[in-house]
C-alpha cells in the first residue's frame, strides 16, 4: 500500500525532528538532570539550544498541518484507508504519542514564553520526552516486527495520486512554517525598560532599594529554572533599571530560602585540613559554595545567552573536555571586538560582596590551552585588574586533604566559628593583614574547627575587572542586589549598555555552576 | 518464525544501546605535556597538575627556575632587591622583604637559596637578559603578567633583574652612570635599571639534578 505525498512528507518530518529534538532536547537537559548524563555518549554537543528550537517551531507547523490534513485530506488528497495496519494496539501507541508530542508542544511554548513559572512545565517537558523515547520502539519496533524492512517502503514512497494537490498542501505548510519563524523570531526578547532618572537623583548601592525611584517602578519578572537547590530548580528574579545617561542602576531580587555564605570552609579532620566539599574536584560544587548571581549583556540576542552556551563535555574537538560534562560558554568569533565578546558579571555572595563589587568578566572565543590549568574555561575569562584580588585559604588544592595558607591572627575568629557552619557566626573572609602564615608546628586547633577558604589581599578589585559596584542583602528568604555601572566603559571587554542589547540573568543557590536561566533574552530600552 | 526473528533483531539493538551507554567512558580531560615541569622541594619532577612546587625546569633550555610564593618566606613573590653582586658592584640592602633585619639585594636571597639548597641545587644565580627572556609568553589573560602563571605562580607585573650589569643608563637616570638590566613582566620590555632600585628577582640555576 503506498500513502499519499502529504502523509509521507509530514511522516518523514516528523521522524527526523523527534529524533533530532529528543537527543538535543536531551543534552539540554542533562545540565541540570545527572541522571541524562548516562546517555551523554549519544547525545550531540555544541550549540544546540537554536536548533532545538527551530525544530519546535516546525513541530507546532506540522502539527497544525496535519490537522488541517485530518479534517480535508479525505477532500482532495486522497487519504487510502488505513484500517488494516492499524490494530488495537497501534492505535493506544499513536494516541500515546499525539499525548507526547501535544505536551511537548504545549510545555515547550510555554517554557519559551516563560509568562508562567516553569518547575511544573520543566518537569511535563521532560517525562514527555521520556515517554516518546519509550513509544518509538514500542511504535516503530512493532510495525518492523509486523511487516520487515518493506515497511520502509511503505512509509518513505508516496504514491501518486492527487499530485499536485499535495504539492500545494506541502508548500502551504513550508510558506506557515516560515511566517511562524519570522513572527517568533521577531518577538523572541523581552522588553526591560531603563527608566531616566535625573543625574542629581543619588542612589545607593547598599541592597536595601530604600530610594523612593525603585518603589515607583514595576519590575520586570524572570521565570528561571534549571539551577542546584533552589526549590524545583527554579526561582523568580524581579528586575528595575533606571539611567542617568552617565551610569545604569539595577535592583534585582530573587528568592532564595538558604542564606549561603558557607564557601568551601576548611575543616580540621583527625587526619588534617580537609576542604568540606561536593562536588568542588570536578568543578561543580553543590554543597558548600556561596550564592551567586550573575548577568550576561550582549549585542547578540541569539538564544543560549547570545549562542555561548556550547553543550556537552567536549564540544571543541582542539580542545579539553570538561570536568563536569555540562559544556562551556564561548563565542565563536574569535576576535574581540565589541560584537563580539559577551560581558558577564558575577556577584559572589562571600568573595565580591564584601568587596562591594561584581566580578567584571567576559565571554570571548575559546582561550589557548595552557599546560598547567587543570580547568579549562574556554570563553570564560576575567577583565584585567590593576591590583587587587582574593585568593583561596590553602597552598594547593588536594581532595584528600589541604595545608591551609595562613591562619586567623587572633585565634578567638576560630572559637567563634568553631565546628559549626552556621551563616551569621561564620567569618566569611580573612583580610591578609589580619592573618599569618600556617606553620604544622603551630597549628593547635581543635579537632572540628572551621577555617575560612577566602583570603582578602586587598579591599577591593582595581582596574577593569572592578568596573560593576554591587552590594546586596538577604532577608526573609529572598536577596536584594542593587548595583550599577557606567553605560559605556570605555574596556574592550565590556559591553555598552544602551537601546537594544540583550541581557540574560541567572542565580546560584550555593552552587557553583549549576545556575538557573531562561530561555528568551531581556532587550534593553531606554523610556 | 519472520516476526520472531525480527523481534530479537529490535531486542537486541535496544539491549546493546543500554549496554553502550554504561559502558562508554566519559570523557574527561587529561594533562598535556608542554615545556615546563614543576619540581617538589627536593628538585624531584611533579605532575603538571599537581603543587606545591619550588622549582620549574624548562625542557628546552635545561635551566631551572625559582619559583615564588606568598608565604613570607625567601621565596615569597612581594620582597623586592637592589641589585649587588656582594664584590663591591651595586648597591646593598635597597629592597624591602621580612626574612633580614635590615634592607635587601638581590645576594641575599642567592645566598640563603644556596644554604637552603632549593629543590636540593646550591649554584643559585640570577638570570642573564638572554635567559629570562625565555620565560616571556606575549599571550597571557588579560591583565595577567607575560608569563605562563600556572608554573611561574605569582609572579609580579613588574620589573625582575637580570645579571647583566654595567649598562649605561639613560634619560633621567643618567646621572647615576651604571646600573643592571631589568626585564618588565607587564610587556616584557628590557630596561637598564640603577641598581639602588626596588625590582623583583627570580634566581636561576644551570645545574643538573
Amino acid at each position: 500500500m503506498r500513502l499519499n505525498l502529504s502523509w509521507v512528507f509530514m511522516h518523514t518530518l516528523l521522524i527526523l525532528i523527534v529524533i533530532i529534538n529528543l537527543l538535543t532536547g536531551l543534552r539540554i537537559a542533562a545540565v541540570h538532570r545527572p541522571e541524562v548524563m548516562l546517555w551523554s555518549a549519544f547525545l550531540p554537543q555544541g550549540s544546540l539550544h537554536s536548533l532545538h528550537f527551530s525544530l519546535g517551531v516546525t513541530l507546532l507547523t506540522l502539527s497544525l498541518g496535519y490537522s488541517f490534513y485530518r479534517l480535508y485530506a479525505h477532500r482532495f488528497l486522497q487519504s487510502p484507508k488505513r484500517d488494516k495496519t492499524q490494530t488495537r494496539y497501534h492505535k493506544f501507541i499513536i494516541l500515546l504519542g499525539y499525548t507526547c508530542l501535544c505536551i511537548l508542544l504545549l510545555s515547550g511554548s510555554l517554557l519559551y514564553l516563560g509568562i508562567l513559572p516553569t518547575d511544573l512545565l520543566l518537569n511535563s517537558h521532560y517525562v514527555a520526552a521520556l515517554v516518546l523515547l519509550v513509544y518509538i520502539p514500542l511504535h516503530a519496533g512493532s510495525y518492523f516486527v509486523q511487516y520487515g524492512i518493506k515497511l520502509f517502503s511503505t512509509i518513505f514512497i508516496a504514491s501518486n495520486q492527487a499530485r499536485k494537490a499535495n504539492v500545494n498542501f506541502i508548500l502551504c505548510s513550508i510558506i506557515l512554517g516560515i511566517g511562524l519563524f519570522i513572527f517568533l523570531s521577531k518577538t523572541a526578547p523581552q522588553t526591560l525598560i531603563a527608566h531616566k532618572i535625573d543625574i542629581s537623583q543619588y542612589i545607593k548601592i547598599d541592597g536595601h532599594a530604600n530610594e523612593k525611584i525603585w518603589a515607583s517602578i514595576k519590575p520586570q519578572v524572570v521565570h528561571t529554572f534549571g539551577g542546584a537547590n533552589f526549590n524545583n530548580g527554579s526561582t523568580d528574579i524581579r528586575v528595575k533599571v533606571v539611567q542617568n545617561e552617565i551610569e545604569a542602576f539595577f535592583h534585582i531580587s530573587w528568592d532564595d530560602t538558604s542564606h549561603s555564605l558557607s564557601h568551601l570552609p576548611l575543616h580540621k579532620t583527625k587526619t588534617g585540613w580537609q576542604v568540606l566539599e561536593n562536588g568542588f574536584y570536578h568543578f561543580d560544587e553543590k554543597t558548600y559554595y556561596e550564592d551567586k548571581f550573575a548577568i550576561i549583556i550582549s549585542n547578540n540576542c541569539d538564544f543560549a545567552a547570545a549562542n555561548t552556551a556550547h553543550l556537552g563535555p567536549k564540544p571543541l574537538a582542539d580542545k579539553p573536555a570538561n570536568w563536569h560534562g555540562k559544556g562551556y560558554h564561548y563565542t565563536t568569533d574569535k576576535s574581540t571586538t565589541d560584537q563580539s565578546i559577551v560581558d558577564l558579571w558575577q556577584w559572589k555572595a562571600v568573595r565580591t560582596n564584601n568587596m562591594i563589587l561584581m566580578d567584571d568578566n567576559y565571554i570571548g572565543g575559546p582561550a589557548q590551552v595552557r599546560a598547567g590549568k587543570r580547568r579549562y574555561t574556554a570563553g570564560y575569562q576575567t577583565d584585567a585588574k590593576q591590583s587587587g584580588a582574593y585568593v583561596m585559604n590553602w597552598q594547593w588544592y588536594k581532595p584528600n586533604g589541604i595545608v591551609p595558607k595562613r591562619i586567623p591572627l587572633d585565634t578567638s575568629v576560630l572559637q567563634t566559628t568553631g565546628n559549626n557552619l552556621q551563616y551569621d557566626k561564620l567569618f566569611p573572609v580573612l583580610p591578609w593583614d589580619d592573618t599569618k602564615p600556617y606553620r604544622a608546628e603551630h597549628d593547635t586547633f581543635a579537632i572540628g574547627s572551621t577555617l575560612p577558604s577566602v583570603l582578602y589581599r586587598s579591599n577591593r578589585f582595581e582596574g577593569d575587572r572592578a568596573d560593576v559596584r554591587a552590594f546586596a542583602r538577604w532577608n526573609d528568604g529572598q536577596w536584594s542586589l542593587e548595583l550599577s555601572r557606567k553605560l559605556v566603559t570605555g574596556s574592550q571587554y565590556d559591553i555598552s549598555l544602551k537601546e537594544n542589547v540583550c541581557l540574560w540573568f541567572a542565580a546560584f543557590d550555593h552552587s557553583q555552576t549549576a545556575h538557573t536561566r531562561h530561555v528568551r533574552p531581556l532587550q534593553l530600552k531606554f523610556r | 518464525m519472520a516476526m520472531i526473528f525480527r523481534m530479537i533483531i529490535l531486542l537486541m539493538l535496544i539491549v546493546s544501546i543500554i549496554m553502550t551507554a554504561f559502558n562508554v567512558n566519559q570523557t574527561k580531560p587529561t594533562a598535556t605535556i608542554g615545556q615546563w615541569v614543576k619540581l617538589n622541594t627536593t628538585g624531584v619532577p611533579i605532575a603538571n597538575w599537581s603543587g606545591p612546587w619550588s622549582c620549574i625546569l624548562d625542557k628546552n633550555t635545561g635551566l631551572i627556575w625559582e619559583n615564588k610564593d606568598d608565604n613570607e618566606g625567601i621565596h615569597d613573590a612581594n620582597w623586592t632587591y637592589s641589585w649587588s653582586d656582594g664584590q663591591g658592584l651595586g648597591i646593598e640592602n635597597r629592597g624591602d622583604c621580612n626574612f633580614d633585619n635590615i634592607r635587601c639585594d638581590s645576594q641575599d636571597l642567592i645566598r640563603l637559596a644556596r644554604q637552603e639548597k632549593t629543590c636540593g641545587l646550591s649554584q643559585w644565580r640570577l638570570p642573564t637578559a638572554e635567559e629570562l627572556i625565555t620565560l616571556i609568553n606575549n599571550t597571557p589573560p588579560a591583565g595577567d603578567p607575560v608569563i605562563d602563571t600556572d608554573f611561574f605562580s605569582n609572579t609580579k607585573r613588574g620589573a625582575y633583574w637580570t645579571a647583566d650589569s654595567r649598562q649605561p643608563l639613560k634619560g633621567f637616570y643618567r646621572f647615576l652612570g651604571q646600573g643592571a638590566t631589568t626585564i618588565s613582566f607587564i610587556k616584557g620590555k628590557k630596561t637598564a635599571t640603577p641598581y639602588r632600585n626596588a625590582a623583583y628577582v627570580r634566581l636561576v640555576t644551570s645545574e643538573r639534578k
